[in-house]
């Protein structure tokens, strides 16, 4: 059995929680309790007839006086890094960080994701903002936690990516 | 949190057990002894909420605890690094949450401890720790996202206040140039002999039309101040000038309606201040104007003395008091809103826009101040408002300024021969700068577009060139820098440029400035102020004033430009005879005969001068029979050219 280490990383009130609840536990809350520390969730899923359990690190969210912790990033295999359509500067904020993360933990598969599509009628990303995560060569994925859209095909894809990237390194 | 508990729990001497008994209490802690790296054993009994979470899943390996607890892999290289220094009495983890097989969660920490050659883990349940700090957290958030939503908001409003004053400032423009060239004709006709009916028409056609073009300046200068565009000038003036330049404006009208006019300025105010005297001049203006429409009988008075609320010498107090119909008491604060006069009805009966007011009140408060009104229903009404101006030191400015006045004023004839460039693509506005300048020595040329224009002026010298901002292929500002650059090129004498459009922003005005134009006039352009602008300029090139004959215009071709809309207009001349007809009145049928007459041919239609004569010889005979026929052949030559 594969073990993987998958850190959620992103601006406060973006959905990390939500998002991981919902995978793991097939639910959703419209209360905000915002996360102190970490919190880790494990779910297994299978790639390509292999069982790999997934660990999931909720991390904290960034904020003016918050970030995030190098110490809890390592040992990561992937992550994901999640912004909230309704907030532009969230998006910002997780094109930031990604360059911080991948100082710390080298080039590894992540995931960029813009959270809450069910509410795409108030977002603020507009179609210049995806753009630019195409020009930066990023995969993305809009997703809702609320509705579950995309939410599947996240942890799924990424897991894959991991699995599929480790082969490589293998041979 | 702090870092370092204020009682020692772990005093340096004291037995392991003590510490343990100490940490222990409330069984809020599960304590380990490190006695090896990653390996840790129980001090004394767990609590009950570690053995929930330890029995979630079994460990091939307890005593390194990570398997039960995988956040500590984010704690225990800093805690070795601890326990080899331990440069602080403890080390403390971040919170991290664990929950239990029926998923109640607990907020966990971990604090490293040294007590002598010993280390210690502590694991401590921190629900009410951690439920404070989310709380302020979340605060913290909550205050962030909010801030977030109201510059959003703030953005979006500028943005629709910016479209929104775009929008004016377009429209400002498409009812500019056609007024422009109405107001132009009203002045021309009224130049010309008229009969007394005639000369009344004029007259109601010349109002209609300056009322009209005062109330788009208004709502260009409200646009212009909501949207942030409007500056105020800050130049030295003389308070006393300002007063009476004001009630020279309103005296007319103020003897016209029989009231009497006043003012009185307090003893101890500066002479001269710094400001912007002419908004300072459209405030009072509209205030005084404001007072004359509601007062029927007495007195208008301006006085003006110190703020006595504000120390400041230059802080003023300006009433404009009247003996009007006054204003009710649950009125007086809605009346400097926008379109809000006291009541509807009193728009209808004394006319207005409504806009004065809120004008006034947006400069005032750009002034620094504030405005208000007192006021006695059947008494009369007083405005007050208060300004902060600048004071100034200079001796008096105003020979000066009666200078520049008695400049200003000029006749038609002094002017020089000039040759000028007239660019614009409308045909109206060449017809009326033509005609403008029809009895004056000036040669006119015409250019379509900045393009043309710039090909001409390569070819020929011009003393002058009118550029109109707005055209199509090349507009006047493009064409504007392509002349100068020539000139630079060629070694040529800068040609005076003047910039003409209907756009008053004074964004408008830099730009034609910085394209490189002397000079910026806004349409609907007076004759007066034409001919000023063109001696101004044209002294530049140093001709003496000569007296030539005045070419002869070009009437019919230049008429015959406007055809199609004579044509338009014979519509509605079409329904005045029709009218005329059934009312059997031969007067008018004959006036409009005579119109015809006198205008068809000039406008390439002699066809319509021949009904003209017909009807004119027909309604001084009385003969209707034959005006029915005339009638109906007009009608149908009309139909018949419209159609084509
Ligand atoms: N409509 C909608 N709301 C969402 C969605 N995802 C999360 N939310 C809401 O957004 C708020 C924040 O969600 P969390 O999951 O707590 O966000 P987080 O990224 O974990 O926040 P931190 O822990 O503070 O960093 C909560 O009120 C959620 O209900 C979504 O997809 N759609
Ligand atoms: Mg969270």
């Amino acid at each position: 059995m594969i073990q993987k280490k998958i850190c959620m990383v992103g601006s406060f009130g973006v959905g990390k929680t939500s998002l991981v609840a919902r995978y793991v536990k097939s639910i959703f809350s419209d209360k905000y309790f915002t996360t102190l520390g970490v919190k880790i969730d494990k779910k297994s899923l299978s790639v390509e007839g292999e069982e790999v359990n997934l660990m999931l690190w909720d991390l904290a969210g960034e904020d003016a006086l918050t970030q995030i912790k190098p110490m809890q990033l390592r040992g990561a295999s992937g992550y994901i890094l999640v912004s909230d359509g309704c907030r532009v500067s969230t998006l910002d904020a997780a094109i930031d960080l990604q360059s911080r993360v991948e100082a710390e933990l080298g080039s590894l598969p992540f995931t960029c994701v813009v959270n809450k599509v069910d509410l795409r009628d108030n977002w603020e990303v507009d179609d210049a903002a995806l753009d630019r995560l195409r020009t930066l060569g990023w995969s993305f994925l809009l997703t809702s936690a609320k509705s579950g859209v995309g939410v599947e095909a996240l942890f799924q894809s990424l897991a894959e990516r991991m699995v599929r990237e480790k082969k490589i390194d293998a041979r | 949190m702090p870092d370092s508990p204020s009682t020692d729990p772990l005093g340096q001497a004291s037995e392991a057990s003590h510490a343990a008994a100490l940490l222990l209490y409330g069984m809020q802690f599960a304590v380990f002894e490190r006695d090896g790296p990653r390996h840790f054993t129980a001090v004394s009994a767990a609590p009950i909420w570690f053995e929930r979470l330890t029995e979630r899943e079994p460990a091939t390996d307890p005593t390194a605890l990570t398997e039960y607890f995988p956040a500590l892999e984010g704690f225990l290289p800093m805690a070795e690094e601890f326990w080899q220094t331990a440069s602080t009495q403890s080390l403390q983890s971040d919170f991290w949450t664990e929950a239990d097989a029926e998923g109640i969660e607990y907020h966990l920490l971990a604090i490293a401890v040294t007590a002598g050659p010993r280390h210690f883990l502590a694991i401590e349940r921190a629900d009410a720790t951690y439920i404070n700090h989310q709380q302020l957290q979340l605060y913290a958030h909550e205050m962030v996202i909010q801030c977030e939503t109201i510059t959003r908001l703030n953005r979006e409003v500028k943005r629709a206040t910016q479209a929104k004053s775009e929008f004016l400032a377009t429209m400002s423009h498409e009812i500019r140039t056609p007024l422009n060239a109405i107001l132009g004709m009203a002045d021309l006709l009224a130049e010309s002999h008229l009969d007394a009916d005639q000369q009344k028409y004029v007259d109601v056609f010349q109002r209609a039309g300056a009322n009209l073009l005062g109330l788009i300046n208004d709502i260009l200068d409200l646009s212009k101040v909501e949207a942030g565009h409007l500056e105020l000038e800050s130049v030295n003036f003389e308070l006393a000038e300002v007063i009476a330049r004001v009630l020279e404006l309103t005296r007319v009208k103020a003897t016209a309606k029989a009231l009497a006019l006043g003012s009185s300025l307090a003893e101890d105010l500066p002479p001269m201040l710094i400001g912007d005297p002419p908004r300072l001049r459209q405030i009072l203006i509209n205030l005084l104007g404001n007072a004359m429409k509601f007062t029927d009988a007495g007195r208008l008075d301006v006085e003006v003395s110190r703020d006595p609320e504000d120390e400041h010498a230059g802080a003023l107090l300006f009433r404009v008091r009247d003996t009007g119909i006054g204003i009710a008491s649950d009125k007086l604060d809605v009346i400097f809103e926008n379109f809000s006069q006291a009541d509807s009805s009193t728009t209808r009966k004394y006319g207005g826009t409504g806009l004065g007011l809120a004008i006034s009140r947006r400069l005032v408060e750009l002034m620094g101040g504030r405005i208000w009104v007192e006021s006695t229903l059947g008494q009369g009404s007083t405005f007050l408002f208060t300004v902060k101006l600048g004071v100034c030191d200079l001796p008096s400015l105003v020979a000066a300024s009666h200078e520049a006045a008695a400049r200003a004023v000029t006749t038609p004839t002094d002017l020089p021969v000039v040759h000028i460039l007239l660019a614009d693509d409308s045909e109206d506005n060449r017809f009326l700068i033509r005609e403008y300048l029809k009895r004056t020595p000036c040669n006119l040329e015409f250019a379509e577009n900045g393009e043309t224009a710039l090909g001409m002026m390569k070819f020929r010298h011009y003393d002058l060139v009118l550029m109109d901002a707005h055209m199509p292929v090349m507009d006047g500002y493009a064409a504007t820098c392509a002349i100068r650059t020539w000139e630079q090129q060629h070694g040529g004498r800068p040609v005076p440029i003047i910039a003409l459009t209907a756009d008053a922003f004074k964004e408008a005005v830099d730009q034609s400035l910085s394209a490189g134009c002397d000079a910026h006039l806004t349409k609907p352009i007076a004759k007066a102020t034409l001919v000023e602008a063109i001696r101004l300029h044209a002294l530049a090139c140093d001709q003496p004033p000569q007296s030539v004959p005045a070419p002869i215009a070009e009437a019919e071709s230049s008429l015959s430009a406007l055809a199609p809309r004579y044509l338009e207009n014979m519509g509605k001349q079409l329904e005045v005879l029709r009218l005329a007809e059934s009312l059997e009145d031969y007067g008018t049928i004959q006036r409009v005969g005579h119109n015809l007459h006198g205008t068809g041919a000039s406008f390439g239609f002699p066809r319509i001068t021949e009904f003209g004569i017909a009807l004119e010889q027909a309604a001084k005979d009385r003969a209707m029979s034959k005006i029915r026929t005339a009638i109906t052949e007009f009608e149908w030559y009309v139909q018949h050219l419209l159609a084509v």
